[in-house]
């Protein structure tokens, strides 16, 4: 005969027992009656279409979104409780399948953009030109490679610290948190982290919609640029994400500018910058060319006023000789009018002039007595006579 | 080092605005040749340095070792 054990050992041999036999397991099913108690506890009921079994597992350990009617892979180990009822205590549980995930991952969306995690303004600006960067990815992964080769087509000067980590299975999100935290905690100022990924199946996206990932991304202190898959996969740690790139292709893009566009831009300002001091050279030349022009025409005029005075000066002159000329001629007739008005000119033509002997002129014969002595001048000489009558 | 010492030395992005401030300064106002000829040579000089920098083309990718997988 067995001896009796208590209670409390019963359900410590039960327990011991069903951890050797079964350890930590994964059972898949449907989820019914979910609840949150008190913010500390999770409950539900995992079942298939003949059989249910009770889970419990605490908040921090419930990392995904779930709901009723979902299927899910709960792990964990089974356990029978003090009260003596069944329960399967879980330490993880994730939604299984496409729709389950795709489910998960909407309500875990909508909570964020409730939370106000995607909004536009909480977004930051990267900086033109990044020097120190941070990249997160796997080093197997073709994103490593499209990004480094992309990378190196662009401005380049850039150094790049690059943290693997594995972006895909149950240790990833994990992985990616703590790079993150290393990038923004010991690797100096950086200019941004670039966290990249190819495309895969939503199952293989997942580390990027896992919410400790999301939010390590949307609180990081460093800027992030987030390119994980496809062009048309979009994850939330994208969402959250500072920049947004399509691929990891894009994000080097994004990440850094081109040479040719920069060299571009810098020879377009030199070129401006030239322009500006020619301009100014430019009109420099102008002033003096105006200020020569105007100095060269006040030349020019005061010569030609110089050179009307001498020209009215010699008209002057010319008037002046003119004048003289008509003068002179003026003499010239004079004197010949005067020259016949002369006495000797009016004898030669037979006058005589006739004076007494005191050289009075004889105009009249009054006054002339008889016996009287006159002379006459004639013109090659005197006569001289006595009156008679 | 030289070369991680030269990069200090010169500022790619500080370099890019301090440029661009001069254009936008210069195209803002009249310019006087005396005293804006400083102004324009240190332009020049910008260029030129960010044209040179523009020559590095290598990018320099440093592994961080940190083993973030559990062993």
């Amino acid at each position: 005969m067995n001896e009796a054990i208590t209670v409390s050992q019963f359900v410590e041999v039960i327990n011991f027992t069903l951890e050797g036999a079964l350890g930590r397991i994964t059972v898949e099913g449907e989820v019914d009656e979910f609840k949150i108690i008190h913010n500390k506890w999770v409950t539900f009921a995992l079942k298939d279409a003949q059989s249910s079994v009770n889970c419990f597992m605490t908040v921090w350990q419930y990392k995904a979104q779930i709901e009723d009617g979902m299927k899910v892979k709960a792990t964990g180990m089974p356990k029978l409780r003090n009260k003596g009822f069944f329960s399967f205590v879980l330490d993880s549980v994730i939604p299984s399948g496409e729709g389950a995930l795709k489910r998960a991952l909407q309500l875990l969306q909508r909570q964020l953009e409730a939370e106000g995690l995607f909004a536009q303004e909480r977004k930051r600006m990267l900086p033109r030109f990044p020097q120190h960067v941070a990249l997160i990815t796997s080093r197997d992964a073709a994103a490593y490679k499209d990004f480094i080769k992309v990378l190196g087509g662009r401005m380049g000067g850039l150094t790049v610290a690059f943290l693997h980590t594995q972006v895909q299975g149950e240790d990833a999100p994990r992985q990616i948190r703590e790079a993150l935290e290393v990038a923004n905690t010991e690797l100096g100022n950086l200019d941004a982290i670039v966290l990249v990924r190819g495309g895969g199946s939503l199952e293989d996206l997942m580390a990027f919609n896992d919410e400790g990932v999301v939010r390590a991304v949307a609180t990081s202190r460093t800027p992030t640029i987030v390119g994980i898959g496809h062009e048309r996969d979009i994850t939330l740690a994208e969402l959250v994400a500072d920049v947004r790139a399509s691929t990891p292709s894009n994000a080097a893009e994004l990440l850094v500018p081109s040479r040719q566009e920069v060299l571009a831009e810098i020879e377009g300002m030199n070129l401006r910058l030239k322009n500006g001091i020619s301009q100014t050279i430019g009109q420099i030349q102008a002033q003096v060319t105006e200020a020569v022009h105007a100095l060269k025409t006040r030349i020019a005029s005061t010569s030609n006023q110089v050179m009307r005075r001498v020209e009215s000066l010699v008209g002057l002159g010319q008037r002046l000789r003119f004048t003289v000329a008509q003068q002179d001629k003026q003499v010239t007739t004079m004197e010949r009018v005067l020259a016949s008005l002369s006495p000797t000119n009016t004898l030669k033509r037979g006058y005589s002039i006739t004076k007494t002997a005191d050289g009075t002129l004889v105009r009249s014969k009054r006054g002339i007595k008889s016996g009287e002595t006159l002379t006459s001048v004639v013109q090659d000489g005197e006569i001289t006579s006595t009156v008679v009558g | 080092m030289s070369k991680q010492s030269k990069k200090e030395e010169f500022n790619f992005t500080k370099g890019y605005e301090e440029l661009e401030k001069i254009v936008t300064d210069f195209e803002s106002r009249e310019l006087d040749l005396e005293k804006d000829l400083p102004q324009f040579e240190r332009g020049l000089e910008l260029a030129g340095k960010l044209k040179k920098r523009l020559q590095e083309i290598e990018n320099t990718v440093i592994e961080i070792e940190k083993k973030f997988e559990q062993e």
